[in-house]
C-alpha cells in the first residue's frame, strides 16, 4: 500500500509539472477600490460589494465627498481585478453633478460590471422612518427613506447573506428575505423582519437561522458566511444629539426556539437599540460585537435599548419611547463634523447574531423617529 | 413427460460441449481473475481552471471477474469476459473560475468558484472486454481491444472549501467560504451508465495455472452524462487494473 501511496504523490508531482496549463486571463470585473484626493473624501466606508440593482441594471457606488468638493470635475482612480479594464478611462476626468456610469471588462474580455458611481456630499440622515419604499437589489429588498428634500437614506441589512440559503431553499420571492416590507403598517407600509431557518446548508456552516434586522451602516457581504458579526457594520454620521427613540411594533415570537442544534421552550425576543459613538481610526464602524459591550464599548456615547419586560407579544400596534442613556458628554465642534456616528437597529430574534431565535418570530415596525 | 425428454436432451448436450471443450483444451482458456483498480475520472487535457493538484489518492478498489479465450491459432486469439470492478478515487485541487453549483434538496445555487475542490468519484461497473490476445512467448500473452462497462452504483460527490463563490457567474456577488465553511456538492445522479474505451495489457505466467495480469482501461466517453453542464469539461476514466488469474 505504501508503494502505491508512493505512486500516487509521484502522479501527483508529474501532473502538477506536466499538465497545469497556463493560468486562463480573469473572468472577474471589479471595482476593488477608489481613490480621490485624500482631502476631498470623507472617511465614510465605501460598500464596493453590492448586489446588483434591479432598476438600473448597474451595480450602486456611492462615494462621498466633503461639503464644497467641486463635483463637475472629479477623477476618481480605480483599482480594478488584476488585467481588467474600465471605461471611461481610468483616472480621467468626469463630471459627478448627476452620478457616472463606468463598465470594468474582465481580462478575459468575456465578463461586464457596470457600476452606477455616485459621487456625492454628506446626506443628512433623516430622523424619521416610515419604511414605506424598497428597491429589489439582487433578489432582495433594500428598505430606504426619502427625507423633505429628496435626498435618500438607504438601510442596511443581512438579506444579501441570505440569498445563497434562500436559493438553497427554492425561496424566490423577496417577501420570503427575513428583511422586507409589508402593508399590515401603522401608517402605510411598515418593516416586517422574520427569523428564518437557513436549511441544511446554512445549519451545516453554523448559521441554523437567520433573523431579519434592519440597521444603519453598511452589510460587507463577503464575509458574511466566515465572520458574520464583521458582516454587520453599525453606523452613519449623525450631527445633532438624539435624546429618545420612539416608533410603534408589534411582536410575535416563533413557537419553538432554536438553540444550538435543539429546539427549547425559550420565548424568543426582539431587539429595538439605537447605539451613539465617536468614530475613530480604530472604530470607523462598530461591528456585530459591539452590541452586546453597551456601553462599556470604548468608543460608545449613548444607548437607548428597550426593556424587554416592555415587549408584551400582541398583534396590536404598540408604541415604544426609548431614551438615550449616555455616558459621556458630547463635544459639539466633534458633533458639527460628523464625528459621531449613529445606528438604530432592529431584529425579530436578539439572539440571531449568534443564530439563535424562533424560526417564524414576526417583528413589525414603523413610525420610528430619533428624538434630538 | 415432454419436460423430462427436454432436460435430458439439455443434460447430453451440456455433456457433449463439455467432453469437446476438454479435448480442445489447447483451443479455449478460462481465468478467474482478481485484482485492483488504480487510476481516476480526469479530465484530458487538465482544464485551465484547474491551477493544482493539491493530492490524489486512490481509494480500495477490488476487481473479480472471469476471462474467456479462443486461441484461433498458435499466436493469436480473442478473449471476451465479465469483470464486477469498483474504480474509484478521491482529488483535491486548487481551482480558479471553476464553474459549479451546490445542491440541497434539489434547489441548485451555481456560480463560479475559486479556492479548494474536493472530489471523490466512485462506481461500481459490470464490465466486459473484447481483445485480441498475441502470445508473445510461453510466459506472456499481449491483449488489445475495447470494452465496454456498466456503471451499476455510482458516486460522484465532493466540496468546496477556502475560497470563494461568486454567484450566479464572474460578475454576481462574491462570498468567501473558509475551511470550516464547506459548500457540498452531489452529482451523483448524473453519472453516466454506459462507458466504452480501449484496453490494453498482458499477462505473464508464473506457474502452470497462475498468472499475472496488467491492464490499462482507457475510457473514452465522459464520467458525466452528455446533459449535465454543471463542469463544463469531459472526465475520462481511466484506470490501470492488475492482479493475478487462475487459469481453470
Amino acid at each position: 500500500m505504501k508503494k502505491i501511496i508512493n505512486i500516487a504523490i509521484i502522479a501527483t508531482a508529474l501532473i502538477n509539472t506536466a499538465c497545469i496549463r497556463e493560468e486562463a486571463p480573469n473572468a472577474e470585473a471589479d471595482i476593488i477600490k477608489c481613490t480621490l484626493p485624500a482631502e476631498i473624501l470623507t472617511d465614510k466606508e465605501i460598500d464596493y460589494y453590492r448586489s446588483i440593482d434591479s432598476e438600473s441594471n448597474t451595480y450602486l457606488l456611492d462615494i462621498e465627498v466633503a461639503f464644497g468638493t467641486d463635483l463637475t470635475a472629479l477623477a476618481p482612480i480605480f483599482e480594478l481585478t488584476e488585467g481588467a479594464t474600465i471605461e471611461p478611462t481610468n483616472g480621467s476626468v468626469q463630471n459627478f453633478v448627476t452620478p457616472v456610469e463606468y463598465t470594468v471588462t474582465s481580462e478575459s474580455g468575456k465578463w461586464h460590471r457596470t457600476y452606477t458611481v455616485n459621487i456625492h456630499y454628506p446626506k443628512e440622515i433623516p430622523s424619521k422612518f416610515s419604511f414605506e419604499n424598497a428597491t429589489l437589489q439582487g433578489n432582495y429588498y433594500t428598505i430606504y427613506e426619502t427625507s423633505d428634500n429628496g435626498t435618500q437614506f438607504e438601510w442596511a441589512s443581512g438579506n444579501a447573506g441570505f440569498a445563497i440559503a434562500a436559493q438553497l431553499q427554492g425561496i424566490t420571492s423577496p417577501d420570503d428575505y427575513p428583511t422586507c416590507i409589508s402593508n399590515e403598517g401603522y401608517a402605510g407600509n411598515c418593516l416586517k423582519l422574520q427569523t428564518k431557518l437557513t436549511g441544511e446548508w446554512g445549519a451545516r456552516v453554523g448559521k441554523p437561522i437567520a433573523a431579519g434586522n434592519l440597521f444603519m451602516g453598511i452589510f460587507h457581504l463577503p464575509v458574511a458566511v466566515t465572520n458574520s458579526l464583521n458582516a454587520t457594520r453599525f453606523g452613519v454620521p449623525f450631527n445633532q444629539k438624539p435624546l429618545r427613540l420612539t416608533g410603534y411594533f408589534k411582536y410575535l415570537p416563533g413557537e419553538e426556539y432554536y438553540d444550538d442544534g435543539k429546539y427549547t421552550t425559550q420565548k424568543d425576543q426582539c431587539s429595538i437599540y439605537a447605539m451613539f459613538f465617536e468614530k475613530s481610526e480604530e472604530h470607523p464602524y462598530l461591528d456585530g460585537h459591539a452590541p452586546a459591550q453597551g456601553l462599556n464599548h470604548p468608543a460608545m456615547v449613548a444607548m437607548a435599548q428597550i426593556n424587554q419586560n416592555d415587549i408584551a407579544e400582541s398583534s396590536e400596534w404598540q408604541q415604544f419611547d426609548i431614551p438615550f442613556i449616555y455616558n459621556k458628554e458630547i463635544d459639539n465642534d466633534k458633533l458639527a463634523k460628523g464625528n459621531y456616528l449613529i445606528s438604530v437597529v432592529f431584529s425579530s430574534s436578539n439572539g440571531g447574531d449568534e443564530f439563535k431565535g424562533a424560526p417564524g418570530s414576526i417583528l413589525l415596525i414603523d413610525e420610528v423617529e430619533i428624538h434630538f | 413427460m415432454m419436460n423430462r425428454y427436454i432436460i435430458i436432451l439439455l443434460l447430453a448436450t451440456t455433456m457433449t460441449s463439455v467432453y469437446a471443450q476438454k479435448k480442445q483444451q489447447a483451443k479455449w482458456e478460462y481465468d478467474i481473475k482478481i485484482g485492483l483498480n488504480i487510476g481516476g475520472n480526469s479530465p484530458l487535457p487538465l482544464p485551465v481552471e484547474i491551477r493544482e493538484i493539491k493530492s490524489y489518492s486512490p481509494t480500495f478498489a477490488p476487481s473479480i471477474g472471469a476471462d474467456i479465450t479462443h486461441h484461433l491459432n498458435k499466436r493469436w486469439g480473442i478473449t471476451s469476459g465479465i469483470k464486477l470492478e469498483k474504480k474509484g478515487m478521491s482529488t483535491k485541487a486548487r481551482v480558479k473560475n471553476y464553474r459549479t453549483e451546490i445542491v440541497e434538496n434539489g434547489n441548485k445555487l451555481k456560480g463560479n468558484w475559486t479556492g479548494n475542490v474536493k472530489t471523490k468519484a466512485t462506481g461500481y461497473h459490470l464490465t466486459l472486454p473484447l481483445l485480441c490476445t498475441y502470445r508473445a512467448s510461453e510466459k506472456i500473452n499481449i491483449k488489445a481491444g475495447v470494452f465496454l462497462s456498466y456503471l451499476l452504483d455510482g458516486e460522484m460527490s465532493g466540496y468546496v472549501n477556502n475560497g470563494y463563490l461568486r454567484k450566479d457567474d464572474p460578475t454576481g456577488d462574491k462570498v468567501v467560504f473558509d475551511s470550516k465553511t464547506k459548500g457540498t456538492y452531489d452529482f451523483s445522479d448524473e453519472m453516466r451508465k454506459l462507458n466504452w474505451g480501449l484496453q490494453a495489457g498482458a499477462d505473464y505466467r508464473i506457474t502452470k495455472s497462475l498468472k499475472l495480469f496488467a491492464d490499462l482501461a482507457w475510457g473514452l466517453n465522459d464520467t458525466m452524462k452528455d446533459s449535465f453542464k454543471t463542469i463544463t469539461f469531459s472526465m475520462y476514466p481511466i484506470y490501470f487494473n492488475f492482479g493475478i488469474g487462475y487459469n481453470l
